[in-house]
């Protein structure tokens, strides 16, 4: 009940839809914070840092005329404060191919042009992980540049903005050394404000590079 | 553990929930149930003499209906749940057959109605050109693209306010926003021929200039999926030349961004619209508006048609080039500004928001210059109730025209 009497004035503040997912998002994980906080005290501390570079094949969905080329390796490298906890905080970049058309002849009312299109991201996110059992779990927070080029009728356009990004994880380590793991995830970036998600599988090498 | 556990799946469901915003409505089949097969269209003035306040007793539609004339047509205004009906008429052998769909103007609902004047119930009068005693009409209702099967009688009971041409019902950005729902995007030409079956008697659009200063219709600064389809457009309209914006971008429901020139031309040749709202969203293109404004004021005129074209003015920017103009006060305009800018900008309409309230001193005053005011922008039924009873407005703008309507022609 008492949640309920959270989230309803958040559901109906005069917001945007995208900032209102934000907001309850935040809200969640502020509650698993909350959670882990209680739990940590009771836990040994040992603290280290590790980072995660991972590559692997990026989908998006689209529903445009015509369809870009939209299935890319998109690498990500992740910095992630362990806790020896539930809940680990880090920060995540990376730079993912949404969509992209190699130079192609196009027909259109005003004669054949050469049409080139590619749209980039590179977000920058605040990261949450949580284990749970052998599965990590991730939410990322934060802001993307998304940068698109264009090129058609004989004139190139390159347009950049920062958008609103967050992103979700489900991974899997397996360790093949005492600092070092390899492993898989799956994962998916949304773009609320361009309503574009694009999704995929990586494989992610873990380096744990400093622990005290 | 437990809680946890339910933390993680609630989270998982809540990031993983798709955001999709609403692109349009389907009209089931179209709104067409073949029973107009082999009439006749009705004429205006055929129409004019269905107009009127009806009483019916309908779960859908509640107790009593505005059915207003739209040309050769006709629309239908309820109170009850903001719904609406669109119809298009004929008739054959002294009977008035109507049919189309309904649907609710805040929400997806919709369905197929057939509305049926018999020979005995009016229609042979209306036919006439005579306005009958009474009007009784048979009318069946269906949910989706069932067959319309749920019968309720709808009976005349009043005229509608008589000054049907004094209060301007303004659909905001064409029509509607694409969240409303409707059949077709916002700032669109197809939005546009829909404004007067949903009660609007005059439409707001937004305008801005391509990188290669053509004005087209679009409301937003930054270009995203909310209004067209195609990722790869993102930034503003001016960072892309026309062709680019024709050739490879559409809107939500599949139209390419509309010029101006096609949006006035669409106002002239396909509708009755009384007034257009240009709202000018971007400086650097004054000149351009003020030919477009009087060339389609004038196309307008050669066809014996009163369409009146004004030029808004939002900020200070848009004041200072206006007023920067030689003559500006020979080019109408509608100014948003407070009432020194309206006074300086000798605009013909000033617009202020509704949350300054009714604002009836401030009202009057421009009323006594012999200005107009216009209201923007108000959706709430309650809302508009009490701006069309208590206030002393000439228009709203609203995403809901249909309830405007009803509000208004049952003011009287």
């Amino acid at each position: 009940m008492v949640l309920l009497q959270i989230i309803q004035p958040l559901l109906l503040m005069n917001i945007t839809l995208p900032n209102k997912w934000l907001l309850l998002s935040t809200f969640f994980f502020t509650s698993f914070l909350f959670i882990n906080a209680q739990e940590l005290k009771s836990s040994e501390k040992q603290f280290a840092l590790s980072a995660t570079i991972g590559n692997g094949l990026m989908y998006n969905i689209q529903n445009q005329k015509p369809v870009l080329d939209n299935i890319f390796y998109s690498p990500t490298i992740r910095l992630l404060l362990e806790l020896n906890h539930h809940l680990n905080i880090g920060v995540e970049t990376g730079y993912l191919t949404i969509s992209k058309q190699d130079s192609s002849i196009v027909s259109t009312p005003y004669g054949e042009t050469t049409f080139k299109a590619r749209l980039n991201a590179i977000p920058l996110l605040l990261v949450l992980n949580m284990k749970v059992s052998k599965i990590d779990l991730y939410y990322g927070l934060g802001m993307s540049y998304l940068t698109t080029h264009l090129e058609a009728f004989d004139e190139k356009v390159k347009v950049g903005n920062w958008y609103y990004c967050y992103n979700i994880a489900i991974a899997y380590k397996y360790p093949i050394a005492k600092n070092i793991g390899i492993g898989i995830e799956a994962k998916s970036y949304f773009f609320p404000k361009l309503q574009t998600v694009t999704s995929g599988l990586s494989i992610n090498l873990t380096y744990q590079f400093l622990h005290w | 553990m437990k809680f946890k556990l339910f933390g993680i799946i609630a989270v998982l469901f809540l990031l993983t929930s798709c955001y999709t915003e609403f692109q349009g409505l389907e009209i089931p089949l179209n709104g067409t149930l073949g029973l107009l097969e082999g009439t006749t269209p009705l004429t205006d003035s055929m129409t004019v003499k269905i107009q009127g306040i009806y009483t019916l007793s309908s779960p859908l539609f509640g107790s009593n209906v505005v059915i207003k004339s739209n040309g050769n047509n006709l629309s239908v205004f309820a109170k009850k749940n903001e719904s609406y009906i669109v119809l298009r008429s004929g008739y054959k052998d002294s009977t008035i057959i109507m049919e189309g769909y309904w649907r609710y103007a805040s929400n997806s609902e919709t369905g197929l109605i057939s509305m049926i004047i018999s020979p005995e119930n009016g229609a042979k009068e209306i036919l006439r050109g005579i306005r009958p005693n009474n009007i009784v009409i048979h009318a069946s209702y269906g949910v989706e693209k069932e067959f319309p099967s749920n019968q309720f009688d709808v009976s005349y009971s009043k005229p509608i306010v008589k000054s049907t041409d004094k209060f301007w019902i303004i659909a905001h950005r064409g029509g509607g926003r694409n969240t409303d729902m409707l059949p077709a995007s916002e700032n669109s030409l197809g939005i546009i021929k829909y404004a007067e079956k949903y009660g609007a008697n005059a439409i707001e659009i937004d305008v801005r200039l391509t990188k290669d200063s053509v004005p087209v219709l679009f409301h937003d600064e930054i270009i995203s999926k909310r209004l067209i389809n195609e990722d790869y457009f993102i930034g503003s309209i001016s960072d892309y030349s026309f062709k680019q914006l024709r050739s490879f971008c559409t809107l939500t429901d599949g139209e390419k961004i509309p010029t101006l020139e096609e949006a006035l031309q669409t106002v002239v040749d396909s509708t009755n619209l009384k007034l257009v709202w240009l709202d000018t969203k971007a400086l650097g293109m004054t000149k351009q508006l003020f030919s477009l404004q009087k060339k389609y004021q004038d196309l307008a005129a050669q066809k014996g048609k009163k369409l009146e074209i004004l030029i808004g003015i939002p900020d200070g920017g848009i004041f200072n080039e206006i007023s920067n103009t030689p003559n500006p006060q020979n080019y109408p305009t509608i100014c948003e500004l407070d009432e020194n800018y309206f006074a300086q900008s000798k605009s013909l309409v000033w617009a202020p928001r509704w949350s300054l309230g009714l604002i009836d001193d401030r009202v009057t005053s421009i009323h006594n210059s012999g200005y107009r005011c216009f209201v923007w922008t108000i959706d709430a039924a309650e809302l508009v109730k009490v701006f069309i009873k208590k206030g002393n407005f000439d228009g709203i703008v609203t995403n809901y025209p249909t309830v405007v309507a009803y509000e208004y022609y049952t003011s009287e």
